[in-house]
């Protein structure tokens, strides 16, 4: 095996590996999804880590499919060594957008912990 | 009114319009018969719903070299080319036929025609067939999508489902589904469909997008494109293309407006961008009817969502990666070609 076929090789067993990772994830996340008859799909992982992810279910046609990536997928997929983003179909919003959720989400994570102190 | 815009020396062509190396594959283009001759002399209509059309197109055409051309007539496909591929810089194009017979003899988009067209410029022009259960009854239909497929070359078929004095429904499993299931024997995988904006006085409602659910969830291995934006039915289409991973919108016709009212059309392009997705979005510029491409292309590589429109609706901005998926990319993808190997070979057969 030449020196470049072997990191071919190496670079395609890297993103199976992270694929799988990425879809035991997904696993999890679909229970969440469930419960509102909703779910997710795993298209592809690229090979700099993109996962590009499609909605399924009531989720597919909900105006609300940012929140739900913002505040559930993308939080419980980036923490996985080597995703480097989290990607699906009509969830694309404007950066003011994103801005309020992640605000929002502080804003909720920041009374949790202070409630849990309480 | 409408009133003529004041006249301008500015007549687009190719090198006018910035289309800075994006592959341009118009989805939908036409060689109309719009002829007196093509019109149908047994229906006292046919002529007020040509100039209805005709109509149509003269408010949405802009520039000076639209502005002079006749449109009441059979195009040729040398004026479709030099209007399609040398004005507007377009790379490759589908003509497609409009299976429209309540007014034509020979429809308003003839197949003969459209296939002439594909003929003469094969590198660059597919050529979408046509055919309707109601016109010579379902048998005629299905030997047309035969003939079109097998004998013409036909890539994708194209149906309009509203008709006078009746029409069929997409969902209609005795008289729709047997199209769907002969062009799926034939592997043909992309059928188009005619919705909303109806050319004459068929009823609006005939041409809701709902009854493509039904074909688009019996269908899954199937790809459902939908035009015009299905108007008035835009929410209704927003969901099913949402929805369905199989439906997909040809924004035929509707860029053109980037240049009339171009906050509709930031409003609409963000709404898709931001509930739909762009890989769902293709571009189509209808072609001859409301003119050279080159005008709106130009306008659409230029529209921005502007702030206030990202702030108060969450609309993402539009980038260069939307306007080549856009413009090219996700047709290419759904009509299986490969643009980098289609770039070389129409480089090499430049003169």
């Amino acid at each position: 095996m030449s020196s470049a076929t072997g990191q071919a090789a190496g670079a395609r067993a890297d993103r199976d590996d992270l694929s799988t990772r990425v879809a035991g994830r997904l696993e999890l996340v679909e229970r969440v999804l469930a419960s509102h008859a909703g779910g997710v799909q795993l298209v592809e992982v690229s090979g700099d880590g993109l996962v590009r992810l499609r909605f399924t279910g009531m989720c597919a046609g909900c105006m609300l499919k940012p929140l739900t990536m913002a505040a559930v997928v993308a939080p419980a997929l980036s923490d996985i060594a080597g995703v480097t983003g989290v990607d699906a179909a009509g969830t694309r919003v404007s950066g003011q957008a994103h801005a309020r959720v992640l605000a929002a989400q502080a804003q909720e994570a920041a009374t949790t912990a202070g409630l849990r102190h309480a | 009114m409408w009133t003529p815009r004041p006249h301008t020396a500015v007549v687009f062509r190719a090198e006018s319009v910035l289309l800075d190396g994006i592959f341009i594959f118009d989805n939908v283009i036409h060689v109309y018969d719009m002829s007196d001759a093509n019109l149908r002399a047994d229906r006292p209509d046919a002529r007020q719903a040509r100039e209805q059309l005709l109509a149509s197109g003269t408010r949405g055409r802009s520039g000076e070299y639209n502005a002079g051309l006749d449109y009441a007539k059979r195009w040729s496909i040398e004026e479709i080319y030099e209007m399609v591929f040398v004005q507007a810089g377009t790379d490759m194009a589908m003509a497609q036929v409009v299976p429209l017979f309540d007014w034509y003899n020979d429809y308003f988009a003839p197949v003969h025609a459209q296939h002439a067209m594909a003929a003469a410029y094969p590198d660059r022009v597919l050529f979408c067939g046509g055919a309707d259960p109601i016109y010579r009854g379902l048998s005629d239909a299905l030997e047309q999508i035969d003939h079109q497929v097998k004998d013409l070359g036909a890539s994708s078929m194209k149906f309009y489902n509203g008709h006078l004095p009746r029409s069929w429904r997409c969902d209609d499993e005795q008289l729709a589904y047997p199209l769907y299931e002969r062009c799926r024997t034939l592997g043909i995988t992309v059928l188009q469909f005619h919705k909303g904006v109806p050319i004459g006085l068929q009823n609006v409602e005939d041409l809701r997008p709902n009854d493509l659910q039904a074909p688009a969830r019996d269908f899954p291995d199937l790809s459902f494109v939908v035009h015009h934006l299905a108007l008035p039915y835009f929410d209704e289409l927003v969901s099913i293309a949402a929805r369905f991973p199989n439906v997909y919108i040809a924004l035929s016709g509707i860029l053109n407006y980037c240049l009339i009212a171009p906050r509709r059309m930031q409003d609409i392009l963000g709404r898709l961008l931001l509930e739909v997705g762009v890989d769902k979005l293709l571009w189509g510029s209808e072609a001859a009817l409301l003119g050279s491409p080159a005008p709106y292309l130009d306008a659409f590589l230029k529209l921005e969502i502007p702030e206030t429109m990202q702030s108060d609706y969450g609309y993402p901005q539009i980038t260069r990666e939307d306007r080549e998926l856009i413009l090219g990319k996700n047709f290419a993808r759904l009509m299986n070609i490969d643009l980098d190997q289609k770039r070389t070979e129409l480089a090499a057969a430049a003169p």
